[in-house]
């Protein structure tokens, strides 16, 4: 009852309001005092958490970039039963004297109000390899070969839910499936080696500056799949000039913001996949090479024309990980961060330095 | 000169003089005092020459904390309308009655980054706007929920 | 009827046939009113100004689909009456018309104190300013930052330069 002599009076809310429907209006009266003593028409107004805080970086929807990376030497050991420390000999080594390829993103809202965030996210990575071999023993595994003949690929497709669950929580989950290996799109590696990741954060945005949280991942990034905790920091100072975007372990930038069409951010990322080598795979196993990188970087992100941004990335590429596996019958097993299971093949790569272009549409 | 000038003023002045009220339109149902769900600014919807517009008149923050001056639109694209003063500013421009609750075929301003999205108003009921920025196609937007305000 | 203040520019090219001709023209004075009571804070003072552009291109030898280009090179707001401009803090001035949405042509934040009459800074990016005006009418919306009450009417004139660039 009381329900509805509260619409009642909603829907004369309108009437009452001095509104000015001619065609040639006469001008408003413009009390602003008027304006500070105004409550809802009805109490149902909730406030969300918003997604983002003041001035992060744009959120993409579609990107174009281009990496490539400097020379640098890659050396393989014989395919075996290798501890991660252990002095294998090695079997093959090469100089890269081009690593690199596009990487097309998109990252599309499905619903996108104030009450939830769901997105998805699809992604396509191609890293070729411009190899000369430096010497070659009868004992390798001619990994080198088919990475130079083939390179890698990385195919995914991701989702993400931004649930606000009052005006200053909210839970993020985001679950993806990555398909990584040495294969051509037109000729696919089966979907049973599809490689999953998810995490899930627990944060507060108690002001429109700072947004934090803390939460569980499944990842990855370093080479191998690990179970590690995240925490995300996405702060902006008063003066609006500086701020972080954190999401550690996985990336950690400080972003300094020249005006709301550039900024700069430095920091690094760990970028990791598994990718499944077909000719060294047989039906018995599948061999994975585990690849993890930190990169460390800065990267000038400024607006071109409207939605439309590019970014230039300049920095050094770590290897973090470039060993593989034979996972049998392609199962996938738990070695996490301490894990001392053995390697069937140790690979290193030197450091090099890379860039990064890009355009983008974003939403900023 | 300005006698001249008056003159004119005086005779044009019937032509822009309110004259009577034209029956209510539904595309009327937009006018009115709304509030974002940020809280942060109160926008009231007027009509202009047929099209609807919206313009900010309350800021939770009216002054700009860096300088103590009431807030101006300094992040526009266009360095000579920096000027402008927020309260008052037209946040919401050009919007037409579609039919259906829906008003389309306007754009919003972001004065946070000086932004101009496309943008659709839906009515979902007399107190409730869900106002939808996004940038070429509808699926690249976010919607917000705006509540209509009364005097208490 | 319409009195059309003739330009004291036009731009001579020597191939003429080519080179799209420069015209300036001067609007009338356009009287802008916003209607009473009005309260301290920004009142939105409307006028409808009919261009008569037609008529001026074809005084000079060109029609209204030449138009390419038109520009706005100087808005002055002056006072209408005794009041003048006076106790207006800051204001700014749209243009709306047919199917082109509304734009922002001018502003001026703070008004000089006691002037009664103030060029405003004109806006530099100024797209489709050509379409609006094909229209015909313009709505002159300005929008005046009163510092106090006031129950009557606020009376002030907008006056427009353009620089027209026709195709020949």
């Amino acid at each position: 009852m009381a329900a509805r002599t509260l619409l009642f009076l909603a829907l004369l809310a309108p009437v009452c309001l001095k509104a000015q429907p001619d065609t040639i209006p006469a001008a408003d009266e413009e009390d602003y005092s008027q304006y500070d003593d105004l409550g809802f028409a009805d109490d149902k107004a909730k406030r969300y958490a918003h997604p983002k805080v003041l001035d992060l970086s744009p959120q993409r929807f579609i990107s174009v970039l281009w990496d490539a990376q400097g020379a640098y030497t890659m050396q393989s050991s014989p395919l075996g039963s290798w501890p991660e420390e252990a002095d294998a000999p090695v079997a093959e080594g090469s100089r890269a004297n081009y690593t690199g390829g596009l990487r097309v993103q998109a990252n599309i809202p499905v619903v996108s109000r104030n009450s939830i965030v769901w997105q998805m996210q699809a992604n396509y990575w191609d890293v070729r390899y411009d190899l000369s071999p430096t010497f070659i023993t009868a004992s390798s595994a001619g990994l080198h070969r088919i990475l130079g003949d083939r390179g890698l690929r990385t195919t995914g497709l991701g989702t993400t839910v931004f649930k606000p669950l009052s005006e200053t929580a909210f839970l993020i989950l985001q679950a993806s499936a990555d398909l990584s290996g040495d294969y051509y799109l037109d000729d696919p590696q089966p979907l049973e080696y599809l490689r999953y990741n998810a995490a899930v954060v627990w944060g507060k945005r108690p002001h429109d500056r700072l947004q934090w949280g803390v939460g569980l991942s499944r990842t990855y990034r370093a080479g191998a799949i690990n179970y590690i905790p995240v925490v995300m920091y996405n702060f902006t100072a008063a003066n609006r000039k500086w701020g972080t975007e954190i999401l550690f372990p996985a990336r950690a930038h400080y972003r300094r913001t020249f005006s709301a069409r550039s900024l700069l951010l430095t920091g690094y990322e760990l970028e990791g996949q598994s990718y499944r080598i077909q000719g060294l795979s047989t039906d018995a196993y599948s061999f994975e090479v585990r690849r993890g990188e930190l990169r460390l970087r800065a990267e000038y992100q400024r607006q071109l024309k409207g939605f439309i941004w590019m970014s230039v990335q300049a920095g050094y590429r770590h290897d973090w990980s470039f060993n593989a596996d034979e996972l049998p019958g392609g199962d996938e097993f738990f070695r996490g961060l301490f894990g001392d299971q053995p390697f069937a093949m140790l690979n290193s790569l030197g450091g090099a330095p890379y860039a990064q272009v890009g355009i983008h549409l974003v939403s900023p | 000169m300005r006698t001249t000038l008056l003159f004119i003023a005086l005779l044009l002045l019937p032509l822009t003089r309110a004259h009577a009220q034209a029956p209510p339109e539904p595309g009327d149902r937009l006018i009115g005092v709304w509030e974002p769900s940020h809280g942060k600014a109160r926008v009231k919807i007027e009509k202009i020459g047929g099209k609807y517009y919206g313009k900010i008149v309350w800021l939770r923050e009216p002054n700009d904390p860096a300088t103590g001056t009431p807030k101006v639109d300094k992040n526009n694209p266009d360095e000579s309308l920096r000027t402008v003063p927020l309260r008052g500013y037209r946040l919401l421009k050009d919007f037409i009655y579609s039919g259906n609750n829906e008003w389309a075929e306007g754009t919003i301003y972001d004065p946070e980054n000086g932004s101009t999205y496309s943008c659709v108003i839906i009515l979902k009921d007399d107190n409730t706007l869900d106002i939808r920025g996004f940038i070429g196609v509808k699926a690249l937007g976010r919607t917000d929920v705006w509540k209509r305000l009364q005097a208490k | 009827m319409m009195r059309i203040t003739l330009p004291a520019l036009l731009l001579a090219t020597l191939s003429a046939c080519t080179e799209p001709e420069r015209l300036v023209y001067q609007s009338d004075p356009i009287p802008l009113v916003a209607a009473g009571p009005l309260f301290e804070g920004t009142n939105t003072a409307q006028g409808e100004w009919t261009t008569g552009l037609e008529a001026f291109l074809k005084a000079q030898g060109h029609d209204l689909t030449q138009l390419r280009e038109a520009r706005l090179t100087m808005a002055i707001l002056s006072g209408a009456d005794s009041t003048g401009l006076s106790g207006i803090r800051n204001a700014s001035i749209q243009w709306v018309g047919g199917d082109a949405g509304m734009q922002q042509v001018a502003v001026r934040n703070p008004l000089p104190p006691d002037s009664n009459a103030v060029a405003l800074t004109v806006a530099a990016d100024q797209p489709k300013l050509a379409d609006l005006l094909r229209t015909g009418t313009v709505t002159v919306v300005a929008d005046l930052d009163l510092d106090a009450d006031s129950d009557a009417d606020r009376h002030v004139i907008g006056s427009f330069t353009l620089e027209l660039t026709v195709a020949p």
